[in-house]
């Protein structure tokens, strides 16, 4: 009890420790959290208590953090991959992606929900977005499912952790944004995160196969298509299938930096959608630029008080105080691996993978380089945590997209999460036993 | 009492070599009373971010190389230029450390923006790399080389007949294997901690230029310590420039011997008199670049004083590596 | 005065509006342009990043109250969701105030930020261009924001419903993410 109130005497009087600055900083964010204000509101407010409150620095400090982190130049990215992904889910891009695949796999056993599966892998790998994918892949194919008489549960389920499945496959939001906080190659990046993207999308088709055979009596196969029909497919999908191409070859032919292939990206989607489909008139793009810059923004404004808040703890050194208990100097390379991928995972229990991306990275970063890791596995790692967080309760902002789109209840919608969830965990121990699931490709590009 | 001392350098760098050196003499010399606190690269920001930090007085000393300075102290620019400080150790070092032009006609500068200049160093020479021979500005036509945003990098490879590219660091490596870019220009001992000596086939020593490091601290601060602290803070200074100095000797000698190791088949060129003098020309016309780009930084009735300030510090500067030579 | 009120909130609307869709637009022309200028002519556009530096800032901080406008955040609202439209209203109309408070304080301490890099004269690199000017765009967004949520609190607590802003009905707000 003394100790408690001792405690509470350090908080009000500012005691310039780091257990205590970080206890206070927590219970505020906690609280502010649960509150639901928006995100940026408790990283702000904790950034100015320790600022104010213990360590009485300018807080002017906060608005030049705020403009420091949104200013690399990798960054832009991030608004090209999602006008990109918004113009392709305004027209056929989608439609003619998953007609391949159903074209050639429709009529089997299981055949649409793995249609589904690699239909969302595909869009992922030409979108840098998972909420793109959810919307767009996802609108189409839950009815198809629903119709062949499998589970909403099942098909929400699988439509969720398929699309995050964006965030591993090139180009992803989530790479630009750890590489540019960890600074690292962002192409090395990519090219790393096309392993593991794979691995787990057979891990998903498996389980959809072994659903399938499970619930077999309720489910109706769709009929096989005809050889004209697969032809028709085909050529309807070349077009789309050249983003992956474009902006994985222009990378690796040396052409371009993967900010400019997310630039050339865009004029290919507009070249396809307006010009050669016809499908969007001049006000599609405007209104895909607005919310483009929309979703941009409010992104970014978490980025610049993330980055005004790891200032202000890296000023304090908290980070390396707080480290020095968990005895990582020294560890074992799975150990500090597991460390990582587990931190990543509570945060994103809570709050959006990008706040924990924006929080944790520049925490980890000078332990993963004492550590002798390969920053471009760690990188793999916490976006397999961030591609698991954004579809698993209780707080996922591909849930609550599907939330939106599909208009069901939060229970409904993530009843069916939970194989998907032991496949992500077994792909995280894979991931860690087998880093060169991820950095196999990336060595034989030579990088 | 702590200090805090940012450094726009990783570990190990010899920026950080300077600030452990100074940390540990000034900790030596008030018998462990007052600690100076160092933060490396990117953990308080960007360069600009440390060097505003310092003029607010958040952080009390900085570390930054001239052409980041050069966004707050324009003329700070002159050591950028090619050909005025050149090659040679001994001069370079010289004149960083006790030109009466730095310490008199370029120090005020700084305390527009409320810093006062303590010391400069030199990292060791900028070394071009390539993935063919450099010898004339012939060499460099079409050749993409990465630089520093900032006007007299690029005006310079302009001048030697190149495209000068910017491109932001991480992306150098990846740029430079793929050939999106072809050489860069950096001090040998970075170009080994960075692998770009994997990615480049030549290594060129053209004598123009050392990257030189800028330390300053917050003026009205410094103005503000009793005597013996800034006695303390001044030979702190000297200790580290000596460490720093001595540590780039070495670093830049032992990096050298590891690329040589690690890439037998890689070449060094070392530019012959006659090939330096045509650059050396060339940077000639840069000069009137430097009164520009300052000159531009000034309100329209300060500009003329402006440029005849900054013309004053580079003939000063030229005279005093000519009379050193 | 209800006029004003409308026409004002219409203007700065489409001055969001134009600023966003021409910063992402100009985004993409000037990458673009980079990449085709260095591959097919060996010639960078030196000041491509220093622009596309300027056009996130925008992007960032109109966006930003263009977002507020809509309604459009990320929040965790696992509590929030079971409860009560009267908790609702008391939570929504103490998060309005208190996160216009917040951001008038950063647009005031953006205000000194902008004069002090005014102050030191900081001139980017490539252009030489004030950086002040750019970074003027800073106040601006989180003023237009702060001025959002202080309408969606005099919403909550001169209407009946739960406001997000102006425009926005707690009903029809939308969550995002990337
Ligand atoms: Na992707
Ligand atoms: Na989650």
């Amino acid at each position: 009890m003394a100790g408690i109130l001792e405690f509470l005497g350090d908080i009000i009087s500012a005691e310039l420790d780091i257990f205590v600055i970080t206890f206070t900083l927590v219970v505020t964010m906690v609280i502010l959290l649960f509150l639901s204000f928006p995100m940026f509101v408790p990283l702000t407010v904790a950034a100015l208590i320790g600022l104010v409150h213990f360590s009485e620095i300018d807080t002017g400090v906060v608005i030049q953090q705020m403009v420091t982190g949104i200013s690399p130049n990798a960054l832009i990215a991030v608004p090209m991959f999602i006008l990109a992904a918004d113009i392709m889910a305004r027209g056929h891009t989608a439609t003619n992606l998953l007609g391949l695949i159903e074209a050639y796999f429709g009529h089997r056993r299981a055949g649409l929900p793995i249609t589904a599966c690699i239909s969302c892998t595909l869009f992922g790998s030409v979108s840098g977005s998972t909420q793109a994918t959810v919307v767009s892949i996802g609108q189409i194919m839950r009815p198809k499912l629903l119709k062949a008489g499998y589970k909403d549960s099942f098909v929400m389920a699988l439509i969720i952790n398929a699309s995050d499945i964006a965030f591993l496959i090139p180009p992803s939001i989530g790479m630009i944004l750890y590489g540019t906080l960890a600074n690292t190659s962002v192409g090395e990046l990519f090219i790393a995160g096309i392993g593991p993207g794979i691995v787990l999308a057979l891990l998903f088709c498996i389980y959809c196969y072994v659903y399938s055979v499970m619930q077999g009596d309720t489910i109706t196969l769709i009929p096989k298509r005809n050889r004209a029909e697969r032809r028709e497919a085909l050529r309807k999908a070349i077009l789309p299938l050249g983003f992956p191409v474009l902006i994985v070859g222009g990378i690796y032919s040396g052409a371009v930096t993967p900010t400019e292939a997310a630039a050339f990206s865009v004029l290919y989607a507009l070249l396809v959608e307006c010009v050669i489909y016809r499908e969007l008139k001049l006000d599609d793009v405007l209104q895909a630029a607005l919310s483009t810059g929309l979703i941009t923004a409010v992104v970014f404004i978490l980025v610049g008080v993330g980055q005004a808040f790891s200032w202000y703890i890296s000023f304090e050194q908290i980070p390396q105080g707080l480290l020095e208990l968990l005895n990582l100097e020294g560890a074992s390379q799975e150990y500090i691996l597991f460390i990582i991928a587990l931190s990543f995972f509570i945060g994103c229990m809570f709050v959006d993978s990008l706040v924990v991306l924006v929080i944790l990275t520049p925490i980890f970063v000078p332990i993963v380089d004492a550590s002798g890791l390969d920053p471009v596995l760690v990188g793999v790692m916490v976006t397999l945590q961030m591609a698991i967080g954004s579809a698993t309760p209780p707080f996922g902002c591909d849930i609550f997209t599907a939330i939106a789109i599909f208009n069901r209840p939060y229970l409904e919608v993530i009843r069916g999460t939970l194989p998907f969830f032991i496949i992500l965990a077994f792909m995280t121990a894979l991931l860690i036993y087998f880093p060169g699931i991820a950095l196999f490709l990336r060595d034989l590009a030579a990088f | 009492d702590t200090w805090k001392f940012a450094s726009e350098e990783d570990k190990g760098d010899v920026q950080d070599i300077f600030a452990q050196a100074f940390a540990d003499s000034i900790k030596e010399q008030s018998d462990g009373d007052i600690k100076v606190r160092i933060y490396y690269y990117g953990q308080l920001g960007t360069e600009n971010d440390i060097v505003e930090l310092t003029s607010k007085g958040t952080v009390q000393f900085v570390s930054v190389g001239t052409g980041h300075l050069g966004s707050y102290v324009p003329e700070a620019q002159v050591l950028d230029l090619p050909y005025v400080l050149g090659g040679d150790v001994d001069v370079i070092r010289n004149v960083l450390t006790t030109s009466p032009t730095i310490y008199e006609d370029l120090s005020p500068k700084f305390e527009k923006v409320n810093l006062k200049l303590l010391t400069m160093i030199s990292e060791g020479e900028m070394a071009w790399g390539a993935n063919k021979p450099l010898r004339t500005p012939a060499d460099f036509e079409g050749q993409k080389i990465r630089t520093f945003t900032s006007t007299i990098p690029v005006e310079t490879f302009k001048a030697f007949g190149a495209n000068p590219t910017p491109l932001s660091w991480g992306e150098v490596y990846g740029a430079l294997q793929l050939k999106t870019v072809d050489g860069m220009v950096n001090p040998v001992y970075f170009i080994y901690n960075a692998k770009w000596h994997e990615v480049q086939d030549y290594l060129m020593f053209p004598g123009q230029q050392p990257y030189v490091g800028t330390v300053s601290t917050n003026i009205e601060w410094f103005n503000s310590l009793p005597a013996e602290e800034q006695e303390m803070v001044t030979k702190a200074i000297a200790v580290a420039e000596q460490a720093a100095h001595d540590y780039q000797l070495e670093i830049n000698a032992t990096n050298m011997e590891k690329i040589k190791a690690e890439r037998p088949d890689l070449q060094v060129i070392v530019l012959t008199d006659e090939e330096r003098a045509v650059f050396e020309q060339l940077s000639t016309t840069l000069h009137e670049t430097f009164y520009d780009v300052v000159e531009k930084a000034y309100p329209a009735a300060e500009k003329d004083t402006a440029r005849e300030g900054a013309r004053t510090i580079l003939q000063g500067l030229l005279s005093e590596v000519a009379a050193n030579s | 005065m209800k006029v004003i009120l409308l026409t004002l909130s219409r203007t700065t609307e489409f001055i969001e509006k134009f600023v966003i869709i021409t910063a992402i637009l100009l985004m993409m022309v000037n990458s673009t342009a980079n990449a085709i200028g260095r591959y097919a002519f060996g010639k960078s556009l030196f000041f491509s990043e220093e622009l596309n530096q300027f056009l996130i800032v925008s992007v960032t901080f109109f966006g930003f109250a263009y977002a507020v406008r809509k309604g459009r955040n990320i929040r965790m609202t696992a509590l929030y969701d079971n409860l009560g439209l009267r908790a609702r209203k008391v939570i929504l109309t103490v998060i309005s105030l208190t996160t216009s408070t917040l951001l008038l304080f950063l647009a005031y301490q953006s205000v000194f930020y902008v004069l002090e890099i005014k102050e030191l004269n900081r001139l980017s690199p490539a252009l030489q261009f004030p950086v002040y000017i750019i970074y003027s765009v800073i106040p601006i967004g989180l003023f237009m924001a702060s001025l959002q949520y202080l309408i969606a609190f005099i919403m909550n607590l001169t209407r009946p419903g739960a406001w997000h802003s102006y425009e926005i009905e707690d009903s029809d707000a939308e969550d995002i993410g990337v």
